[in-house]
């Protein structure tokens, strides 16, 4: 806490009026107003602090620094701003002393001229010192952030077995030199802008200049302006407000809490949002093969990572389907079946008092309901929650001939394929619910009507003006190289296209095999 | 305004389609599995006392656990004034329904193929959608089709499934039957080139005391009516000359007078490829059945070096003279005995020259068997197998 120790400070009353300050007055030439005002303005806010100082050389050049106690580091303040004001010798004349302070006097790296009250609000409360200079016309926010931020782990969502470990934060700025210290060149452009009425958090727009898309820059600086939000508490508020096709379940943007998966994106000519506040940077435009691909992909064996790709489109296949096709098969189309096959679940049929789609959809919900637990839970309650799942659900239920046997491996296989691909949790879950609606009212042919309106659905997907299918809707031999596989690096010459007119990777790539 | 105009008219026109293909699509019906009893075989026989089909349906018992001793079967008996009938009075004593897609098996009694022709009673299995159309049908040997059915089997415990397997393995192991889907056989019945139908023959033996059904021949139909049986002996032959031989063996005595002595060889059949050509000189026809088979001395019962190339030479020489003997033997029997083509050679004359087809067509059972019949066999024995 700074104490108000010189006499000759005065602490003025504020009046307690509730009338809103106007803001956009400018500021007074008298200390005490100014001070006046900024205590109008944070009424009822006692953690904002004022401390008088006078020159100890020249005591007509009166000061007072405003800060808010906890973002602030008080030995910045201690050191580089009050112990220069105090000991200053510098030749300082009342009314024009501004750029002398700002050259001679403060210690502070970043220092910023203002005559507007709004900006002082946001320095203030944003770990800034705001210094006022009595007989000025302006005042300086001086840079003395010091409040505590996590430190940089390891995602726990998007843990990898080989790779840089390194996650981002809560705060942009050591995100942003999380990226820059990976991407050391001037065409990295970072950009920022605040968001949110009354939170006016900042968000930042980052793209190499000479790749990135400039249509999905312009379009999405666009919808950026358009947006009028209350706060802005982590960057998924802004995917929902920028994304097109704002009703479809399935991912615009892409996310990611990894500064190594931020840089391989901007450089395919993708742009990233950060978020001040979010440890999740987006990243767009968002093809709809990035849900299946990792960032260890491309750390691990090739041969590996393509298998496993093909495993997780396979995956959300299977996902999708696997309910529904068990339905129609049982309920309408049994003579698919093999003989063997059929008796087999017949007879694991006979005295389960449900219906077959009933009893899916009950299970389907059922498991939904085990995976929402098992995050929510404290982690020391998980492992009675896995007993009760695997016992009570699958065990117990067929023995009590509640649930046919089949229809628990059914459903463990569905649960299990959804995991693979957790980038599509959200449409996963209605599209399987409704393939598995449709199929165990129609049959094959609800089931086929389901999947094609899936599939229109899919192709009808633009993200800022991009296809997401793309470039999945026909096969050249350079793209597939990164989408149902991962070629080798020395391999993959060309950036996706679509995503940036300069096309090239590798610098040597016109003695390959490019289309 | 105009756009809720344009949404209702959207929303209108996806319940069109939607609707539309509900009245377009075939066939399709909500079934549990629960509510069905799965069929796998139906023997047809006819009652004496009312003239009523009598049908012994064996359905796939789901009771058990199958975990011990695999699924077992129950019979169900029914009888109506027609097969369709029957099946649904079978109803009246089953709480469920009877899926006929998974049947495997139509055993048919000796007595209606014989009397009756069996094209009347394959009708509802063709007809109605529901069973597959590659279902065996057999001829019972025994005094009841019921018989077969009833009597158990000595891998499955489910008869039908037990035929089917047997007749589905038995051209490449044994070549003692014919193996026939069924829609096979109709498209013979209905067929215009005086082709015999050919189904396989099964009758009940004694295994360990008990009654187990076994594959036994064939039966040989002129229409539809039943005429005889070839043994299975005979059968083999009989596959030879249609060049449906896939394996097997072939066993012949060395020295044929002497019939007393223990001398038989046993060849294994690896390949076979009959060759069939006809000559015509404007009153007799001639076919030609030229049969190179590849086996291997499997089995020698007489005391004869095989590793020298003469006594390779004279088993070989024997080996023509006794298998050309039998073919002929088999084939004049079906020309003498039933008087109908089994070997398709109708078919095979129609194809090369129409128009000679056209003027024997008229008479063709009675031509067929007045035809001259020459077989070149022709063995290559390409291994003695280990011992030397």
């Amino acid at each position: 806490m700074l104490k108000k120790s010189s006499e000759k400070n005065k602490e003025t009353e504020v009046s307690s009026d509730c009338s809103p300050v106007n803001l956009n007055q400018a500021l007074s030439t008298s200390l005490e107003k100014n001070i006046e005002t900024l205590k109008a303005i944070f009424i009822d806010d006692d953690t904002i602090a004022t401390r008088w100082i006078t020159n100890c050389h020249n005591t007509i050049l009166q000061y007072c620094i405003v800060q808010n106690d906890g973002l602030v580091s008080s030995v910045i303040i201690n050191e580089n701003i009050i112990k220069p004001l105090m000991l200053s010798e510098a030749l300082l004349n009342k009314g024009q002393q501004i750029d002398t302070l700002i050259q001679q006097v403060l210690l502070v790296n970043q220092v910023k001229r203002t005559k507007e009250w709004q900006e002082i609000i946001e320095a203030v409360t944003y770990g800034d010192t705001v210094l006022f200079v009595d007989g000025e016309k302006e005042a300086l926010l001086l840079n003395s952030k010091g409040f505590n931020v996590r430190g940089i782990d390891e995602p726990s969502g998007e843990k990898i077995l080989s790779g840089p470990r390194e996650g981002f934060c809560e705060a942009l700025m050591i995100n942003l030199s999380l990226v820059k210290r990976r991407l050391r060149t001037n065409e990295l452009k970072i950009k920022f802008q605040s968001l949110g009425v009354r939170t006016h958090t900042q968000v930042c727009i980052c793209y190499i200049d000479s790749i990135v898309n400039k249509k999905v820059l312009e379009e999405l600086q666009q919808r950026l302006e358009k947006i009028e939000i209350d706060g802005v508490l982590d960057s998924h508020y802004i995917t929902e407000c920028i994304r097109d096709s704002k009703w479809s379940p399935f991912r615009a943007t892409g996310y990611t809490e990894r500064p190594d998966v931020v840089v391989a994106k901007l450089l395919e000519g993708r742009v990233a949002l950060f978020v001040d506040g979010s440890p999740v940077a987006l990243t767009l435009p968002y093809l709809f093969i990035e849900n299946f691909q990792s960032n260890e992909d491309y750390y691990l064996s090739f041969y590996y990572t393509s298998f496993e790709r093909i495993l997780r489109i396979l995956s959300f296949l299977l996902t999708l389907m696997i309910p529904s096709i068990f339905i129609l098969i049982v309920a309408f189309h049994h003579e698919i079946l093999p003989t063997t096959l059929l008796i087999n679940i017949a007879r694991e049929r006979l005295g389960v008092p449900l219906p077959a789609g009933l009893e899916a959809v009950i299970m389907l919900i059922l498991f939904d309901i085990l995976k929402e637990t098992g995050i929510r839970l404290p982690s020391g309650i998980g492992q009675a929650l896995s007993i009760v799942g695997a016992l009570v659900i699958g065990q117990a239920a067929v023995e009590a001939k509640l649930v046919a046997a089949p229809m628990v491996v059914i459903i463990a296989t569905t649960a299990i394929t959804g995991l693979l691909v957790p980038k599509l949790n959200a449409p996963i879950v209605y599209i399987r619910l409704l393939l598995l609606a449709l199929s165990s009212t129609l049959g094959l042919l609800g089931f086929i009507l389901g999947l094609a309106g899936v599939l229109i659905h899919i192709l009808n997907l633009y993200s800022f003006g991009i296809p997401q299918l793309t470039p999945m809707e026909h096969l050249r031999y350079q793209e597939v190289k990164d989408i149902y596989i991962r070629g080798p690096w020395w391999k993959m010459m060309n950036r996706p296209s679509k995503l940036t007119k300069n096309k090239k990777r590798l610098e040597n790539a016109d003695r390959g095999d490019c289309d | 305004m105009l756009t809720g105009v344009i949404a209702i008219k959207r929303l209108f026109s996806i319940l069109l389609i939607i609707s539309l293909c509900l009245l377009l699509s075939g066939c399709w019906n909500y079934q549990g599995l629960n509510k069905i009893s799965i069929v796998s075989g139906v023997a047809i026989d006819r009652n004496v006392d009312n003239h009523n089909y009598q049908l012994t349906i064996e359905v796939f018992d789901l009771s058990g656990s199958g975990k011990e001793g695999g699924t077992k079967s129950q019979i169900v008996e029914a009888e109506g004034a027609t097969i369709y009938d029957a099946v649904r009075n079978a109803k009246k004593r089953l709480t469920k329904k009877l899926y006929f897609s998974d049947m495997q098996l139509v055993v048919i009694s000796n007595q209606i193929a014989r009397e009756e022709g069996i094209q009347p009673i394959l009708d509802w299995f063709m007809r109605n959608e529901k069973p597959r159309e590659t279902f065996a049908t057999v001829i019972s040997q025994e005094k009841t089709a019921k018989e077969i059915l009833t009597a158990s089997g000595v891998d499955h415990k489910i008869v039908a499934e037990e035929i089917e397997k047997i007749l589905d393995a038995d051209n490449r192991t044994t070549a003692s039957t014919k193996n026939i889907d069924t829609y096979k056989a109709m498209n013979i019945l209905q067929g215009k080139e005086g082709n015999a139908l050919v189904l396989p023959a099964v009758h009940c033996t004694s295994n360990q005391d008990k009654k187990v059904v076994e594959v036994n021949g064939c039966a040989i139909f002129k229409g539809d009516r039943l005429l005889g049986y070839l043994s299975p002996e005979e059968t083999r032959y009989y596959l030879f000359a249609v060049d449906e031989i896939e394996g097997g063996i072939l066993t012949f005595p060395f020295n044929e007078k002497n019939q007393d002595t223990q001398d038989n060889l046993t060849f294994e059949i690896f390949k076979n490829k009959t060759k069939r050509s006809y000559s015509y000189d404007g009153n007799r026809l001639k076919v030609f059945f030229d049969i190179k088979t590849t086996v291997a001395l499997g089995e020698v019962g007489i005391d004869i070096d095989v590793s020298k190339k003469d006594n390779i030479e004279k088993i070989k020489t024997v080996a023509v003279t006794v298998f050309s003997d039998r073919l002929q033997t088999v084939i004049k029997k079906v020309q003498t005995e039933f008087g109908c083509d089994v070997f398709e050679i109708g078919t095979m004359i129609s194809k090369k020259d129409p128009a000679l087809w056209s003027q024997l067509k008229e008479n063709w059972n009675i031509y067929f068997q007045g035809i001259d019949v020459e077989v070149r066999p022709e063995f290559e024995i390409i291994n003695t197998a280990l011992t030397k």
